[in-house]
């Protein structure tokens, strides 16, 4: 079965890491979204941008995930920010009271410029 | 679709992570359907979405290796259900992964959890079309 869900990441500025998500982050696919993040942490990142404007769906279950992340990154001094989440992604994270918890940008520039500080 | 009496559909699916987005789907179809507004019919589909994936995620000892989602089709509203054969769960027993009833919640009209001896946990969720 092809995966609905293709990951790309980089690191940029040697403690950022930068995770382009394009399809649908379920519970079929959660798994692959922290393996790969758990990749970037493994390479040093410290500070995970995850970019979800290609990210036509996601539910609770991507979201389990990306708290996991938020977790182990704040605790070492670290943090995840999400970026140019679509409007029913955006709805989501409002639903669950997470838009307070994740620092959100509007696309890659504003949240490098922000974060990479 | 007219529906003076109401019309049901079922569809059943294996009990694995990569069958709830052919419920999803489903469900988003049924709904564009039915004229529901796009964001309904998202709202839609996300319910059914973290309804299965509780069907998924709790059934360690289920009865079958199936879910089932019913959908019901009446004049002013839509009916899905998801019946997971499983023993069951209680919703304060979600813990940290409670989020998918919040979400489930927060998008339907009505969400009622029933648990039986028979067929495990039934989520019933309402969407009125009127208030699409």
């Amino acid at each position: 079965m092809v995966s609905p869900l293709k990951i790309e990441s980089r690191m940029e500025g040697g403690d950022i890491g930068i995770l382009l998500l394009t399809g649908e982050v379920d519970i079929a696919t959660k798994e692959s979204l922290r393996e790969s993040a758990q990749r970037l942490l493994a390479d040093g990142a410290k500070k995970l941008l995850v970019e979800l404007s290609g990210v036509e769906y996601m539910d609770s279950a991507g979201l389990g995930v990306l708290k996991g992340l938020r977790s182990r990154l704040v605790e070492s001094g670290g943090m995840v920010a999400i970026v140019a989440a679509r409007p029913p992604v955006t709805k989501l994270f409002a639903q669950t009271g997470l838009d307070q918890v994740f620092p959100m940008f509007p696309d890659l520039a504003a949240a490098l410029g922000e974060v990479g500080k | 679709m007219t529906a003076a009496t109401p019309t049901r559909m079922e569809l059943r699916i294996p009990r694995k992570p990569e069958y709830v987005r052919m419920a999803r789907r489903t469900s988003c179809a049924l709904a564009a359907q039915l004229d529901f507004t796009y964001d309904t019919v998202k709202d839609i589909e996300l319910a059914v979405g973290e309804a299965c994936t509780n069907a998924v995620r709790h059934v360690e000892k289920a009865r079958s290796d199936e879910i089932l989602v019913r959908f019901t089709v009446e004049s002013n509203r839509l009916i899905i259900e998801i019946i997971d054969y499983g023993q069951g769960f209680q919703p304060e027993e979600e813990g940290g992964e409670g989020l998918g009833l919040v979400v489930m919640r927060s998008v339907m009209d009505e969400v009622e959890i029933r648990c039986d001896a028979d067929t495990g946990t039934c989520v019933r969720m309402v969407k009125y079309r009127d208030n699409s």
